[in-house]
């Protein structure tokens, strides 16, 4: 009874200590004091009769809202809260150039199936439309969908995660090498696939010819130095999070 | 009850003062407040810690993880001396205002 009871003190505890950990304005010791500081709190409250429940519910309310709680350490611990905010804008952006580069892809894509269509117009008997027509017709209305598309799914990741798909990126986030890679990989894997569909999608539809776009043309088109650097921000600043967050 | 101001403004002197007694770790610094102030003296627990870790900044404390007599890791600190000439300076404000108020108050009933 005595056993079980303090399994789920422990757990319950863990718990606490696991959702303020969320906040980057804790580091991994005053985590520690503050739970050793809550045991005390539950101890001293356990002597005078109540039980483990009772007890952890007054200690935790005198201890303190989480969010009041992460806003006093978050003083104490600026740097880190702000390479946290670092590591967020330098994710966002690269996030944000895979969305752009899929919606380029989309909207290529999208146009060369409506040019295909267009064409087999007057077979049908029907007028066909000018190609420029077409092409900003589609530029206009698939470019921003597919953006915002990107966005709306970009959004619901960061509000309503699924269970899987946050644990995933959570360990991604103590994996600072894991994370550069993913980005930098996505990055490439998409802008390439933007510039190959542009040079062999509508490049030939438009000027009936073929751009012999190779394997390594394509990657120097790219700005490879640009995604270099990107990525070695993200590792520099992730590495230092995690460090700073541990001190 | 104090007013927030007064908690946040008291709180430095409050730990220092305690600590001239020697070492001591979170919790117990909390309870101590607490029993000396009659129960007056009320902190949001949590939020002494981010104070301590300032003072700490600051060089008036230091402090070290240590396990207790149960077992159980506790982060203990103590004062440095940097933190005694804190606390003189504090002394001397903090007496200021007080002599100050007590006299004011000693003439109100010839006043009125």
């Amino acid at each position: 009874m005595e056993n079980a009871a303090s399994f789920d003190l422990n757990r319950r505890i863990e718990q606490w200590r696991e959702n303020l950990a969320a906040s980057p304005s804790f580091r991994g010791e005053n985590l520690d004091e503050l739970a050793s500081h809550l045991r005390d709190s539950v101890a001293t409250l356990q002597n005078r009769g109540l039980s483990a429940d009772e007890a952890l519910l007054i200690a935790t309310r005198r201890i303190g809202a989480d969010g009041v709680l992460a806003a006093e350490f978050g003083k104490v611990n600026q740097s880190a809260v702000w390479l946290d905010r670092f590591l967020w804008i330098l994710i966002a952006f690269q996030v944000w150039r895979i969305i752009s580069s899929a919606s380029v892809f989309a909207t290529v894509a999208a146009a060369v199936l409506a040019m295909n269509i267009n064409g087999l117009l007057p077979g049908l008997g029907l007028r066909q439309f000018s190609d420029s027509f077409i092409q900003v017709t589609v530029a206009l209305l698939a470019s921003p969908l597919t953006t915002a598309v990107g966005l709306v799914i970009a959004w619901r990741f960061c509000t309503r995660p699924r269970e899987k798909l946050r644990s995933i990126f959570s360990r991604l986030l103590l994996r600072p090498w894991a994370l550069t890679l993913v980005l930098f990989a996505c990055g490439v894997i998409f802008g390439a696939g933007s510039v190959w569909v542009l040079a062999n999608w509508l490049y030939p539809v438009l000027y009936h010819q073929n751009l012999s776009y190779t394997g390594l043309r394509m990657l120097l088109t790219m700005p490879l130095p640009q995604f270099t650097i990107l990525a070695l921000l993200t590792l520099f600043v992730a590495r230092k999070r995690l460090r700073t967050s541990k001190a | 009850m104090l007013t927030k101001e007064l908690v946040a403004a008291s709180t430095v002197p409050l730990v220092l003062s305690v600590l001239t007694d020697g070492e001591t770790y979170g919790y117990a610094l909390i309870q101590r407040i607490r029993e000396l102030s009659g129960g007056k003296i009320e902190w949001t627990e949590g939020m002494l810690y981010p104070v301590l870790h300032w003072m700490e900044d600051e060089g008036l404390i230091e402090s070290e993880w240590r396990e207790a007599e149960t077992g159980r890791k506790r982060k203990y600190y103590r004062l440095c001396r940097e933190g005694r000439k804190a606390l003189r300076e504090e002394k001397q404000k903090w007496m200021t205002v007080h002599e100050t108020l007590t006299r004011l108050w000693k003439m109100q009933p010839h006043l009125t």
